[in-house]
């Protein structure tokens, strides 16, 4: 039996619940190869339950009725104010007119047609596991994924990629401890996502576009990183050894716990989001200490820091392979769209800038396919230039 | 008054064509999450009444209307599943999206094709397949009541579900849109 026939196989199993621990990892390492076999699953998964949903369909009229029915009372009749009745005119003639707008788009552009050179910054490719390593003296090491293989030995610490995209440090030695730390370096370019081990069983996932320094074996008395960037962190419980993370603006210190820090050098702020645990946010100012479900912000600008209690999985969805953003402008958008597939974005309207957005999309798709979600949703329109991509307003 | 009551009734009709049109993908979404039907229609009935109440239908669009529905379907399941999206992997996540991206592509229009496109099979396919994914039988139950190995039965199945993939091929690939603009 071929790989291919087994992985249809266990993807039939998968979507019944009945696959096994095992052949789920056999699964998911399959997945992970390449976008080819995220489409060919995503597929297979489609049409398991549209055959399935072909069984059930005309059972559900039943269901249907009964809820219908169930929920009448609650549905009773209300008066409407004039304000109101305009309020839904202007809603069914929008629909109305984007119904129309879709339907003339679609029919007019079959197959969109772009010249070769459109074609590659449109096609670009979504980010994936790689990064560079950078030792303290000087020496680079690409990091990537695919095979288990051993990285470097440095002052007797081991360094090991794993085949799904990880970087391991080795277990740290006691006697080494009180030596001053030496710090190595794991960038991650635009495009990228990496995911680290620290010598203490922290785990940190950093973002695309970021930097984390770290030493093999911490100092004796705290747990330091320097983060430039943004990364989630799930550190490993020590309550003699604080862990610190650096930024330039603020530092995080905790004992243990998970938590996301975005501070970007071009971004507006610094961002944390607790998820467990405790952490204390420490800025020129003061200190903030964080309860989980708080997000604290430092506005560079004005130095202002402002915790408020937010939305912080969706602060983490980077790492579970999701853009997720509320209430976000455009502008912050493309930040996140060009650090994640590498093509930067040039406003030829400045006021798309401020629309703002609200969703989920998953990381792992092409740029023209993001792209075109957003402009079928709003008047907001993507053009491919010379190695960048133009964002006009499109006309109503 | 009469007028205002017409109204008021042209404004549940909106309210009836999003529930006419969504709740059964959405309730077969839920389904996925859930093990039982009740779950799933308590579950469905309750987006309804919050989507009611906080008159989200009546300021937004109709593409918007479906994301908002399934989303709030995904939301809910995984809440009451107690799970945490972080400790959630790119397996579940790819396949949460295939199925929310598929509930959000069912109709009636569409259910008519696949019916058709089973139909169209061998009558030894149509029977392994209906009989999976209709009656819920296991393998070896359609083996042993078919006179054929449980091996054919698995290799004929896959092959029918490779049929049915590369049938409706270019509209597999389809997406809820999921961007709102505020």
């Amino acid at each position: 039996m071929t790989i291919k026939e087994n992985i249809e196989e266990l993807v039939l199993e998968f979507c019944s619940g009945t696959i096994s621990e095992a052949d789920r990892l056999i699964l998911k390492a399959w997945i992970e190869v390449s976008e080819e076999n995220r489409k060919q699953f995503r597929k297979m998964v489609r049409v398991y339950f549209r055959v399935t949903a072909a069984g059930k369909w005309d059972e559900l009229d039943n269901v249907q009725q009964k809820m219908w029915k169930r929920m009448q009372p609650a549905l009773g009749n209300r008066h409407y104010t004039y304000l109101r009745i305009v309020q839904i005119a202007a809603v069914l003639t929008l629909l109305f007119l984007s119904t129309c707008l879709w339907f003339v788009m679609r029919h007019n552009s079959p197959e969109k047609e772009y010249t070769s050179q459109e074609m590659n910054l449109l096609k670009a490719e979504a980010g994936s596991a790689k990064a560079i390593l950078k030792l303290a003296h000087g020496e680079e090491i690409l990091l990537g994924r695919g095979e288990s293989k051993n990285i470097a030995n440095v002052q007797g610490v081991e360094l090991t990629q794993d085949a799904a995209g990880g970087l391991f440090v080795g277990q740290e030695s006691q006697d080494k401890a009180d030596v001053t730390p030496v710090y190595h370096t794991v960038i991650v370019p635009e495009g990228g996502e990496y995911f680290i081990t620290l010598s203490d069983g922290t785990k940190v996932w950093i973002n695309s576009a970021s930097e984390l320094s770290f030493p093999l074996s911490f100092s004796n008395n705290e747990r330091e990183v320097i983060l430039k960037g943004e990364a989630y962190f799930e550190v490993a419980y020590n309550a003699g050894k604080p862990f610190l993370v650096k930024t330039a603006q603020a530092s995080v210190k905790v004992l243990g716990t998970s938590f996301n820090v975005m501070a970007y050098a071009e971004d507006l702020d610094v961002q944390v989001a607790l998820l467990k645990g405790k952490v204390s946010f420490d800025v020129s100012s003061g200190a903030y200490i964080l309860v989980p479900g708080e997000i604290a912000i430092l506005d560079k600008s004005t130095g202002k820091t402002t915790v408020e209690t937010g939305n912080v999985e969706a602060a983490v969805s980077w790492k579970t392979g999701v853009f997720d953003y509320e209430d976000m402008a455009l502008e912050e958008l493309v930040i996140k769209l060009r650090r994640w597939y590498g093509i930067p974005f040039e406003f030829k309207d400045e006021s798309c800038r401020q629309l703002r957005f609200s969703g989920a999309v998953t990381k792992y798709r092409t740029l023209d396919y993001m792209l075109d979600m957003i402009s079928k949703t709003t008047l907001v329109k993507f053009v491919s230039e010379d190695g960048y991509i133009s964002v006009h307003t499109r006309d109503k | 008054m009469k007028i205002s009551e017409d109204r008021s009734n042209n404004v549940k009709g909106r309210f009836e064509d999003f529930f006419r049109k969504y709740s059964k993908p959405m309730f077969l979404y839920a389904l996925s999450f859930v093990s039982s039907e009740e779950e799933a229609e308590d579950i469905v009935q309750e987006i309804f009444m919050n989507f009611w109440k906080s008159e989200s239908y009546l300021t937004i669009q109709d593409e918007a209307v479906k994301t908002y529905l399934f989303r709030s379907i995904r939301n809910n399941c995984l809440n009451k599943l107690g799970k945490k999206s972080v400790l959630r992997d790119t397996i579940d996540v790819l396949y949460e999206e295939a199925v929310e991206d598929e509930f959000g592509l069912l109709n009636d229009v569409l259910i008519t094709e696949i019916r058709e496109a089973i139909e169209s099979m061998s009558p030894q396919t149509k029977e392994i397949i209906t009989s999976v994914f209709y009656q819920g039988q296991k393998y070896q139950e359609v083996a042993d009541r078919m006179g054929i190995s449980i091996n054919t039965v698995k290799t004929l199945l896959k092959n029918g579900m490779r049929y049915l993939r590369e049938r409706f091929s270019g509209r597999l690939d389809i997406f809820l849109l999921f961007i709102i603009e505020r």
